[in-house]
């Protein structure tokens, strides 16, 4: 009611002004009628009766006023007035606000970037229903024995599920195949997965069911989930989708169910899900990731503890791993947020450091244009004086000031917005291969809550300080000789403080450099300029037999090796670098003589052609390469690696050695394979990991290990003298020929493979160099500023000098020394600061310490010489003066 | 931003002759509440009655009356309606509305509890 009431009078004052004003005047004039005619009834002339009813009723104008000056619309008038003078005079001083814009669009605009990123990529939660009790389920072992994703599929399956830490678990595996039909045939990833995965993730299909129990037993009949988006694309989103078949590998799957759109587990590529169907009567596999939903309140520790109580359980069930064998390779369960998964731990790192960095930009613009006002104010004291003395009020003066600059922060902010916009569109479209969830980054609510608060702190902190510095020239009057010493030692904080972040910035800038020019100087083991990759996978419909396999692989690389321009052309089964690179198994040889209760080391399972390792330039140190009759019949000869040799041979001659890899090849059901020579390593899955060690099998026949499987999807590398992308149309040719209804996937140079696989410190590189470059630029400015405005502060001071007879030499020397001292002590404590933040720095870092010399050399150096530049200018200026003219300026 | 005025400041005393006898704002809000009380009245009215009522020893500057009516009206806690007085002339009448009635009541108690705490104040020095 009230409200209502107030609400109504402030709108029509707003909206009738005139007659609200109008109505007062009416009444007042009602009123002193009445009280002339009173005073005319009492006897006194018309005249003096009106002149005594104005005295008594004490000035219509003034009371009018009063009235007005209560009406809040008229506070709003106040304000508005404020804006346009702060408008008018951000126009009379074009330089400054120009400055003090872009300085402030280039703080906030990065902060608002990258909080952007920060929080789409790490703080919204993954999108399923309470996705902070999902938990990654996988082992570790001591030491490099075993790739450290062990989780035995089906064991695991058997002995975790008594766990009461967990509302439901499941297993999946990802692979790709190949979907033939009406249309293009089309390799797309797919995830096999135990039946509890949807309740696990709490998501299910939109449309149709999820699998049931019984369609996860072994030699159940083929069904299949798609997603929504190939859904769209491939069934035109048609309903009559649900029961249809489909053609996965050739073989034929029943459609039972289409994902929302945007589930994406576990990657955004993942296309098909199909039931993982275990076989608990035959255990075996170590290469499954499990996923789990913990109960309410049940910490990934407890989990993980009771696993690791459970885990033993697992020596009843498979009779090759012992009690002593899981003591002695220390496997034991490792159970954490499935989130740190998604987001690896080096990004998180990546971003928060990243936001700290746009943090210090940001504070160094602020420092600026918090200079910059101070700098004004000095101009403004005549101003700012004479106002004072014509009855304005202090606290109108701080309204203004704050208006003054709120008008400035939100000009900055707004710019900074649309710079972050820019360059999160830029993100989006480039950044896909280097950011996780890169999806998600959008300016939402958070985000411009986020950067109000950094621009109304700003601004608040900007007013606030303008205005001190107003209210001392107030005090001093228009002609204070020198400055107050409150002023300077706030200036010469403010240059410190500058100073300091900018150091810190230069260093972690400094820092990411030398790491991008050590994973430059990486020895990735192969050469990959001139090498044009691309992948073939071919059905087990069609290709029944691995001879059949092993005939279209000789076919195709045949014909690739008579295309003119052609070097070298062959196929692997993985190539470097690649994430979803073939992972390890443990490799036992004869050279030495393994415990019973321990582990060999790991070693890659690779099936390579003739010809794949000339292809990629990879060396052979000894021995010789494979040939095409190792493979059929098959002669038993592989290829090992360098680290491989290091590993496991113990300083013994490798060339004549037996290996045999995984637990049949330790349980001694494998036959060996005899090691005809030794090839250089390459970097499997990324450029940091040091490799693992790999052996190359001939595709498909090698004696005692079923190759097929490997050799069915192949990738080609093929060197030329010329233009790798050149040959593609004629090798598209070529697949057509052989099989029209297979799909030549991955498509690439192998220098934008290795590109790729630096891609992530690339990006957090170039985030940080950008944001290094602002910090420096701005610091400069400001330091400059300062320093020739402290110099300015002291022409009267110099000019008394000069005229008592210092020499301009000396003179120059002081204001230079000033400088230079000022910069010293922000960059020692910059330095200090860095030193102190090592601990955060150092795991983005590679084989260079965080505490490298020769990178906080440079930093001092480059900012010393900034530093003496923005000095020397104002010095030379100094020693120029001419104490007349400098003694009679103001 | 609202805080530009957050508040009109004081009037400088003593430009039009106002007497040590005029009422602080406060008690303006109060005289008028009270004048109301008996009926609604015009803003002359309520002039010509606090004087009559405290015998001239209040002397309410008369134009103060009406930045204290429009406040009032602001808090709901009196409401106007322009009629024709006897005289034939147009004027704002006011009268109190209920919330302006307990208002009225708290105001006045609060006023004397003041005038108490002083006068106790005063007769121990």
């Amino acid at each position: 009611m009230r409200l209502y009431k107030w609400l109504g009078m402030t709108l029509r004052e707003v909206v009738h002004g005139r007659a609200v004003a109008a109505e007062a005047d009416e009444e007042m004039r009602f009123h002193l009628a009445m009280e002339t005619e009173q005073n005319v009834r009492a006897g006194l002339s018309a005249q003096t009766a009106h002149r005594d009813a104005l005295l008594a009723f004490g000035g219509v104008l003034r009371h009018r006023e009063a009235m007005r000056d209560e009406q809040p619309a008229r506070r709003f008038e106040h304000f508005v007035h404020d804006v346009r003078f702060a408008l008018r005079l951000l126009r009379r001083t074009p330089g400054f606000t120009i400055a003090a814009v872009l300085t402030l669009a280039v703080g906030i605009g990065g902060n608002t970037a990258v909080f952007s990123a920060v929080n789409g990529v790490l703080l919204h939660p993954l999108p399923y229903p309470n996705a902070d009790r999902l938990v990654t389920i996988a082992h570790t072992t001591k030491g490099d024995g075993i790739p450290t994703n062990l989780p035995n599929s089906s064991a695991m399956h058997v002995v975790y599920s008594p766990a009461k830490s967990f509302a439901a678990m499941a297993l999946y595996e990802s692979d790709k195949v190949t979907l033939t039909g009406r249309d293009l045939p089309e390799r797309l990833a797919i995830a096999h997965a135990t039946q509890s995965l949807f309740s696990v993730l709490g998501v299910s299909p939109h449309l149709g069911r999820a699998f049931t129990a019984d369609e996860d037993q072994p030699g159940a009949a083929s069904v299949v989930l798609i997603s929504d988006a190939l859904w769209r694309r491939r069934f035109n989103g048609d309903r009559a989708i649900l029961g249809q078949t489909v053609l996965l590998d050739g073989s034929p799957s029943t459609v039972v169910g289409v994902m929302p759109s945007g589930f994406a587990f576990p990657s955004e590529d993942v296309q098909l899900w199909m039931p993982m169907r275990i076989d608990v009567h035959k255990l075996e596999g170590f290469h499954t990731p499990g996923i789990g939903r913990l109960r309410p309140g049940v910490t990934p520790e407890a989990a993980e503890r009771e696993l690791t109580s459970l885990l033993p359980r697992v020596t009843t069930l498979v009779d090759f791993l012992s009690a002593e064998t899981l003591k002695g390779a220390g496997i034991r369960p490792d159970v954490h947020p499935y989130a740190d998964d998604v987001v690896p731990i080096s990004v998180r790192r990546t971003l928060w450091t990243l936001w700290a960095t746009v943090a210090l930009v940001l504070l160094i613009a602020c420092v600026n244009v918090a200079s910059l006002l101070a700098v004004r104010a000095e101009a403004r004291r005549r101003e700012m004086s004479l106002r004072s003395a014509l009855g304005a009020e202090r606290r109108h003066l701080l309204a203004q000031s704050i208006t003054e600059s709120t008008v400035l922060v939100l000009l900055g902010a707004a710019l900074g917005i649309a710079f972050a916009n820019i360059a999160l569109i830029m993100l989006r479209r480039f950044g896909a291969d280097m950011l996780p969830r890169v999806g998600e980054v959008r300016m939402d609510g958070a985000v411009y809550i986020v950067t109000g608060l950094v621009s109304a702190g700003a601004a608040l902190i900007f007013g606030i300080a303008t205005h001190r510095a107003d209210g001392r020239s107030l005090e001093l009057g228009s002609r204070g000789g020198t400055t107050d010493s409150r002023g300077l030692r706030m200036r010469h904080a403010l240059v410190i403080a500058q100073v300091a972040m900018a150091a810190m910035l230069l260093v972690v800038c400094g820092l990411m450099v030398r790491t991008a020019q050590n994973l430059t100087r990486v020895d990735i083991g192969f050469r990959p300029d001139n090498v044009l990759t691309f992948r073939v996978a071919l059905p087990e419909v069609g290709y029944p037999a691995a001879a059949d396999v092993m005939h279209f692989h000789n076919a195709m690389l045949e014909r690739i090796r008579h295309l003119p321009g052609v070097v070298a052309a062959g196929a692997t089964s993985d190539l470097p670098l690649s994430p979803m690179g073939s992972s390890g198994d443990v490799l036992r040889t004869d050279r030495v003589a393994g415990g019973p209760n321990t582990l060999p080391p790991a070693a890659e399972m690779r099936a390579a052609t003739p010809g794949y390792l000339e292809a990629m330039g990879i060396p052979l140190r000894r021995g010789r390469l494979l040939r095409d009759d190792d493979s059929d019949p098959p002669s038993g000869a592989v290829i090992v690696t360098d680290a491989v040799v290091r590993k496991t041979m113990a300083g013994r001659e490798p060339i004549g050695a037996r290996v045999a890899h995984g637990l049949a090849g330790v349980r001694d059901e494998r036959p060996w394979s005899d090691v005809v020579g030794v090839a250089g390593d390459v970097r499997g899955t990324s450029l940091e990991e040091e490799p693992m060690g790999a052996v190359y099998y001939p595709m498909v026949n090698a004696p005692g290990v079923n190759m097929e499987w490997l050799a069915r999807s192949m990738s080609y590398a093929v060197r030329v003298r010329t233009e790798p992308m050149a040959l593609l149309p004629s090798i598209r040719a070529f697949v057509r020929e052989l099989d029209p209804a297979l799909p030549l996937t991955e498509a690439r140079t192998l220098r934008s493979v290795v590109d790729a696989a630096s891609g992530k410190t690339r990006f957090a590189m170039m985030a940080l160099a950008v944001a290094a470059a602002a910090g420096l630029l701005l610091g400069s400015i400001g330091l400059y500023g300062m320093l020739a405005f402290a110099t300015a502060q002291r022409t009267r001071e110099i000019g008394v000098r000069i005229a008592l007879g210092a020499r301009p030499g000396a003179m120059r020397v002081s204001v230079l020394r000033q400088g230079l001292e000022l910069c010293g002590v922000g960059l020692v404590l910059g330095l200090v600061a860095a030193l102190a933040l090592r601990v955060a720095i150092r795991p983005m870092l590679y084989q260079v310490s965080a505490t490298d010399p020769l990178t906080f050399i440079a930093v001092a150096a480059v900012l010393m010489f900034v530093g003496t530049i923005a000095a020397w200018i104002p010095a030379s200026r100094a020693a120029r003066l001419d104490p007349v003219r400098a003694l009679r300026s103001e | 931003m609202l805080f530009c005025r957050l508040r009109q400041k004081r009037q400088p005393e003593g430009l039009m002759g106002e007497s040590s006898t005029e009422p602080l704002r406060g008690t303006i809000d109060l005289l008028v509440l009270k004048t109301l009380t008996l009926a609604p009245m015009h803003g002359w009215g309520i002039s010509q009655r606090i004087q009559q009522l405290t015998s001239g020893a209040l002397e309410v500057n008369q134009g103060s009356l009406y930045p204290a009516l429009q406040r009032l009206e602001r808090k709901d806690w009196i409401d106007s309606e322009w009629h024709v007085t006897d005289s034939g002339r147009r004027a704002k009448y006011y009268r109190l509305t209920a919330a302006g009635k307990r208002a009225a009541g708290q105001e006045a108690a609060s006023w004397r509890r003041h005038v108490l705490a002083v006068e106790a104040l005063l007769a121990q020095t």
